[in-house]
């Protein structure tokens, strides 16, 4: 769960080898108190997490909507480069200089 | 010259300063004493925690990265104790970056507790309260984020006040945790402590989280919802005390529960009324400070990278500048920048840091609950007194255990006060008043009261 090296590297912080091994047994028993949170109930974060949970459904919905115009768009684009492809085989330039 | 005499018997033994200047107390007026023709605060001398900021000291917080930082301008409180024709002494000890609960994390070495050369004095503010306790100042300014006044000042049997959140500015404070961070006085007497904080207190335009309730320029404080506040006590009142049912469930020094049994029969004696409140949170207090207070460390901590703040370094690519860079962190600010980044780490950010500051919401609520039936909480400063040097530096749980009742005042932005109520085995205990919002007044005036009745706050060590 808490790995050390990870944690230090986001951190812009160069541990040695010693100050990793004691850190690591360190934030065993830090991180058990901290946990005790879990066990506690907040009113506040439940209707905070419906929020959350709401726009996340939001967000998703959007992206499938954005993803689905973008493969019409791409459809639409590669259909018109095959229409320009077309019009320059049959495009004759006009031999004015010849 | 009294309190440098102070200064040259004790400094050598407990090394409270890691500035002084010998002369701010010396025959010449300082220029801001003539300036304002001596002024309310004139020839106190007063010592500064080295985490704020003096245009005439080098302000280091205690650690190499900041080794020979010297600012160009004065921190706000700083401007306006010398305005009040205060004489700064001098720069005091303290936990790194403010970060401990011993002074021993100080890059420049612990300062030791004066009733006790073995044992700590607490922190992180130990520097300002042993230069309290030995004299060597009237008054001396520190800081409390979770403790860091009151905790100190009952390990060395004087008087330490936190204030509401927002009553003092905070700018030109070395910031540690910005939603908890406050600017605290430590004193030998409520009266003294009463008018440093008329001094210093107010609003700064300079920081934002300065409140416009400044008892000097509006009368009394106004409260919460824009009404006065009754301003302090004209003595001989009833008060309501709140015991916390929780507090009563947990584990205390035999001797912390006997000194707080006694301190609570004078109280009565002066009027006190007490009333059992509950406030459910109290026992996750600490671990809800711990997530929210080192989330904003490791976010504050950022800037000392070589660049902005800090030592330059010599490495060639930024990620190797950074780590070389921070290098001279000591142990508890990195141990805290980590706890930080872990907490606010994608996947662990919702179960801690969120679930905490939605906690932290619900525990403000429940205090300001508890204070609509009492005029103050009742409750001890620390679960134990001074524990010995080195006996707590490995084990953080231990060490943080000590914050045990403090931290739940910062969390919630309440007023509180630390006052000596008696001695255990010749160490100095203190117990606490907790406050609603800028009621500070209110609870140095009960405080008050009580040293006219005892002489805890008038012992000095040997």
């Amino acid at each position: 769960m808490f790995d050390i090296k990870k944690i230090a590297e986001l951190s812009n912080l160069e541990l040695s080898s010693k100050e990793a091994a004691s850190f690591a047994a360190q934030f065993e028993s830090i991180l058990k108190m901290v946990d005790k949170i879990k066990e506690a109930k907040s009113e506040k974060r439940d209707k905070r997490s419906e929020i959350r949970e709401a726009r996340n459904e939001k967000r998703e919905a959007r992206s499938e909507e954005r993803e689905a115009r973008g493969e019409d768009l791409r459809q639409d684009v590669s259909r018109i480069h095959k229409s320009v492809d077309k019009l320059k085989k049959d495009y004759q330039s006009p031999a004015v200089f010849s | 010259m009294e309190y440098l005499d102070n200064y040259n018997k004790w400094e050598e033994k407990v090394h409270a300063f890691i500035s002084y200047n010998k002369e701010a107390e010396g025959e010449e007026p300082l220029e801001a004493s003539l300036a304002t023709g001596g002024g309310e605060l004139a020839d106190w001398p007063i010592a500064i925690k080295d985490v704020l900021l003096t245009k005439d000291f080098k302000t280091t917080a205690a650690s190499k990265i900041l080794e020979n930082f010297e600012p160009t301008e004065d921190a706000t409180v700083v401007e306006k104790l010398r305005a009040a024709g205060a004489r700064i002494i001098g720069k005091t000890n303290c936990d790194e970056f403010a970060m401990g609960s011993s002074t021993e994390f100080s890059a420049f070495g612990p300062t030791k507790n004066p009733y006790d050369l073995e044992r700590v004095p607490g922190g992180s503010s130990g520097g300002s309260a042993v230069s309290v306790a030995t004299g060597m100042a009237r008054v001396a300014i520190g800081t409390d984020t979770g403790g860091s006044v009151r905790q100190p000042a009952s390990f060395c049997g004087v008087l330490g006040l936190k204030p509401t959140y927002g009553r003092i500015s905070r700018y030109g404070l070395i910031a540690m945790a910005s939603s908890l961070d406050t600017v605290g006085i430590f004193s030998r007497t409520a009266s003294d402590a009463k008018k440093v904080l008329e001094i210093v207190s107010g609003p700064d335009p300079l920081d934002a989280t300065s409140v416009n309730r400044h008892s000097r320029e509006n009368g009394n404080p106004l409260d919460i919802n824009g009404s006065r506040v009754r301003h302090g006590m004209t003595g001989g009142e009833s008060f309501k005390l709140g015991l916390v049912k929780e507090v009563a469930e947990m584990e205390l020094e035999p001797e912390v529960k006997k000194v707080f049994e006694q301190t609570k029969k004078t109280l009565a004696e002066l009027g006190a009324d007490f009333v059992e409140i509950s406030i459910p949170l109290l026992p996750l207090s600490l671990p809800l400070y711990y997530i929210i207070m080192s989330a904003e460390v490791s976010s504050n901590m950022a800037r000392y990278d070589g660049l902005r703040f800090g030592t330059k370094a010599k490495a060639k690519n930024l990620a190797d500048y950074y780590k070389e860079a921070r290098a001279n962190f000591g142990a508890e600010v990195k141990r805290r920048i980590l706890l930080g980044t872990f907490v606010l780490s994608h996947g662990y950010h919702e179960a801690y840091y969120e679930k905490a500051t939605a906690l932290r919401a619900d525990l403000t609520q429940q205090v300001e609950t508890a204070l609509e039936h009492c005029d103050a909480l009742f409750l001890p400063t620390t679960p134990t007194t001074a524990f010995k040097i080195g006996e707590k530096i490995d084990d953080p749980v231990s060490m943080y255990l000590s914050d045990l009742f403090t931290v739940f005042a910062n969390l919630s932005g309440h007023p509180a006060v630390s006052f000596p109520a008696g001695f255990i085995n010749n160490l100095p205990i203190g117990l606490q008043l907790v406050g609603k919002n800028f009621s500070e007044e209110k609870l140095l005036d009960i405080i008050s009261s009580f040293e006219k009745n005892t002489d805890f706050n008038k012992k000095e060590p040997a």
